[in-house]
């Protein structure tokens, strides 16, 4: 892979002399980043998917565990090469990777460093199965390590203090988010409604009235945690990049797909709700691509309210017209969607555009 | 109630002379619509009370609806009359009453229309019973109305001008934003931490899915820790906090969630001390002077205290009940818990949207 690391500004002198600041960033560089994070990611994706499918047993030798794992073995590869070539250069050891893809490198440390944490805690507190297994703190250290690492183009993008971009300039940063936005989904995926589809047709696990509510709670929990994330990741995009129409459908689409997918043999038949995420996706495009009249903050606030409650009640009407139904009444259906344009609202009441205030 | 007239008065010194501009915020003002709107929590969070406890049956006349729906016609009389007064006194249908509060009284003309809309409801799609009855439509519009009559002193801040300090001034606006914090959790109660603290120590239902109770008690604790957090950030982007109000949030809003399910959780009191905890080190951390950018500070505190006031939820359960969950569980989940906070950080970020070229 081509590292492609221009020199910067630096002395035009022999390789050794020191060179002041980052290395240039060059679009093969985004894009190799890029890609090795999402090979990881895919990894991550086809082994959680494996794991709901009965696909792995107790070994850890799995061909999912080896995409994910050689990926991550990828991403640190190319730092290392990356780190070793711009410090023969002369950059400073800190300096060497162009900015912000030194936390990319530290995000491969941190997630090796968390593969030996993760032996020292299965051999104190044993092995976890199901919930624990995506919530364990040595698996949420795998997590951060990779984020770091995924992010990378993100940060990337932002720190060049840019708002806009052409769509080859803006799809690392966008998918960068997207794989943010859909690691979070990913390992709340007990409590999310793309995963858990098949749930909101059939009322399973019911043994009781009792049980009847735990299962009410957690499928309206499935809509709102969903909703939070994906407006949460939208406008903290939105507040930073001036996104091209597609931006929007576009990580709600993916990001809808891959959940959906984790639990594929029981979703499948469902498969006609990712025109949801459509719909409400090319609302959200539009919304956006209007002229503010007025504040952006509150063009956003209309958003951050219609674009979750549309996806929903879409997502709670296809379900209705083409499976045999759902099993929530209409005060639910329709409430929980209302509840999701809440949540969204309730995110962008974060926004301000007010000086924060200070002591003195 | 004095409302001391504003400072544009048209010429002319007749009664029924046009004034410009709003009437002036008293506190007497303030303090009353606050009152009032504690006044409707109160009913309903004893109403909520109530129903968990087997306590209401199939009438509407109760006790605790007469709490409740009193406290909503106070607020309907105390803003008729102030409106009634204001416009008698030459100001304008739109602002006779003191700026921010018009939303408060269309809050409850709204709860009114909403009265009748739960009606209509109820012909067309039947009664709810349970956790529909949290997320119905017509309910939750009565919920909407609830926010607007309740958050009318936060308003009122928000659109005074200059810097304000301490508890005196910004008493109001906090329990504003409180009471706001409570609703959004009384709503979400079947998925509130505080309010379930004994599913944690027993797993419940008993013999059914450790799946659905494992998915189910996470939630449980990452959508509180979401309110609390976000109602805390959203302050802290507005007012400099004075020194105990995170403690006073937190604490508050756990103890009423924990009230609303006392025969249950009862035995768990000690567990309040985790909000206590949380809410302490929030303050202090918050009193710090900060540094030039106050935004790491605050991705500090938005991370800490979730995920102390979790930890030590659990910490404090294990201690003296015992959890049916795994250490995995616990300890990984409080860390979720800060990452909510986090994330929700990431959100504050006060700068202009960016615009087209």
């Amino acid at each position: 892979m081509a590292v492609g690391v221009r020199s910067g500004s630096a002395e035009e002198q022999a390789g050794t002399r020191r060179r002041e600041g980052y290395p240039e960033l060059t679009p093969a560089f985004t894009w190799a980043a890029l890609v090795l994070g999402f090979w990881a990611f895919l990894g991550s994706v086809v082994d959680i998917n494996a794991h709901n499918h009965g696909f792995v047993d107790e070994t850890f030798f799995t061909p999912f565990h080896f995409l994910m794992y050689s990926g991550v073995a990828a991403n640190g590869l190319f730092y290392v090469v990356a780190q070793f070539r711009n410090v023969g250069r002369g950059h400073s050891l800190m300096k060497a990777l162009p900015q912000e893809y030194l936390l990319s490198f530290g995000g491969v440390l941190v997630f090796g460093l968390a593969g030996v944490f993760d032996l020292v805690w299965h051999e104190v507190f044993g092995f976890e199965a199901g919930v624990d297994a995506l919530v364990s703190p040595s698996h949420l250290l795998l997590v951060v390590g990779g984020m770091m690492f995924i992010s990378g183009p993100l940060r990337s993008f932002l720190s060049q203090g840019r708002t806009s971009g052409t769509w080859p300039e803006l799809l690392p940063p966008l998918i960068s988010a997207l794989q943010i936005l859909t690691i979070g989904t990913l390992f709340t995926l007990f409590t999310n409604v793309w995963t858990q589809l098949d749930r909101y047709v059939t009322p399973e696990l019911v043994i009781s009235e009792d049980s009847l509510r735990a299962l009410h709670a957690y499928t309206v929990a499935g809509v709102l945690i969903q909703a939070a994330l994906m407006v949460g990741t939208l406008i903290f995009l939105r507040q930073r990049i001036k996104l091209p129409f597609g931006a929007v459908t576009l990580v709600l689409f993916f990001n809808a797909l891959i959940m959906l997918y984790i639990r594929w043999q029981w979703n499948q038949v469902h498969v006609v709700a990712l025109l949801a995420p459509i719909i409400a996706g090319l609302l959200g495009d539009w919304l956006l691509s209007r002229p503010a009249a007025g504040s952006h903050v509150i063009a956003l606030r209309q958003f951050a309210f219609v674009v979750p409650l549309v996806y929903m009640l879409a997502l709670f009407v296809i379900l209705q017209l083409t499976s045999t139904g759902i099993w929530w009444t209409e005060h639910m259906w329709l409430g929980v969607s209302f509840m999701a344009g809440a949540v969204g609202l309730g995110l962008a009441a974060l926004l301000t555009t007010r000086p924060f205030p200070q002591e003195g | 109630m004095a409302v001391r007239e504003g400072p544009a008065l048209a010429a002319g010194p007749a009664r029924a002379r046009r004034r410009e501009g709003y009437p002036a915020i008293t506190p007497a003002f303030t303090w009353t619509a606050l009152a009032l709107g504690i006044w409707v929590l109160l009913g309903a969070i004893v109403d909520i009370h109530a129903h968990n406890h087997g306590q209401v049956d199939e009438t509407f006349f109760t006790p605790f609806h007469l709490l409740m729906y009193s406290g909503v016609a106070a607020n309907g009389l105390f803003y008729v009359v102030m409106q009634y007064r204001n416009v008698g006194r030459g100001h304008r249908l739109l602002q006779a009453l003191p700026q921010g509060y018009l939303p408060s009284f269309a809050g409850v003309l709204l709860f009114g229309l909403g009265g009748v809309l739960d009606l209509v409801w109820h012909e067309l799609f039947g009664f709810e019973a349970g956790i529909d009855a949290l997320v119905s439509p017509s309910h939750l519009v009565l919920v909407t109305s609830g926010i607007l009559f309740m958050s009318g002193a936060l308003r009122s801040f928000l659109a005074e001008e200059g810097p304000r300090r301490g508890w005196q001034a910004l008493f109001p606006p906090i329990t504003a934003v409180l009471m706001v914090l409570i609703l959004g959790t009384l709503f979400t109660g079947y998925n509130n931490v505080w309010s379930q603290v004994d599913r944690y120590v027993t797993i419940d239902p008993e013999g059914g899915s450790r799946k659905l109770a494992e998915a189910y008690t996470v939630a449980t604790v990452l959508i509180p820790a979401a309110l609390m957090t976000g109602a805390l950030l959203y302050l802290r982007q507005r007012m400099v906090l004075p020194v105990g109000a995170v403690t006073f949030l937190l604490v508050s809003n756990a103890l009423a969630m924990f009230y609303i399910r006392l025969e249950d959780n009862a035995p768990h009191a000690a567990v309040l001390l985790a909000p206590l905890l949380a809410g302490l080190v929030g303050d202090w951390l918050l009193a710090r002077r900060a540094s030039a950018s106050p935004l790491p500070a605050l991705r500090l505190v938005a991370t800490l205290v979730p995920f102390l006031m979790t930890f030590g939820l659990f910490v404090i359960l294990q201690l003296t009940a015992g959890i049916w969950w795994s250490t995995h569980m616990w300890v990984g989940v409080s860390c979720m818990a800060g990452a909510v906070g986090l994330g929700l950080a990431g959100l504050v970020n006060p700068r202009e949207l960016p615009r087209a070229a």
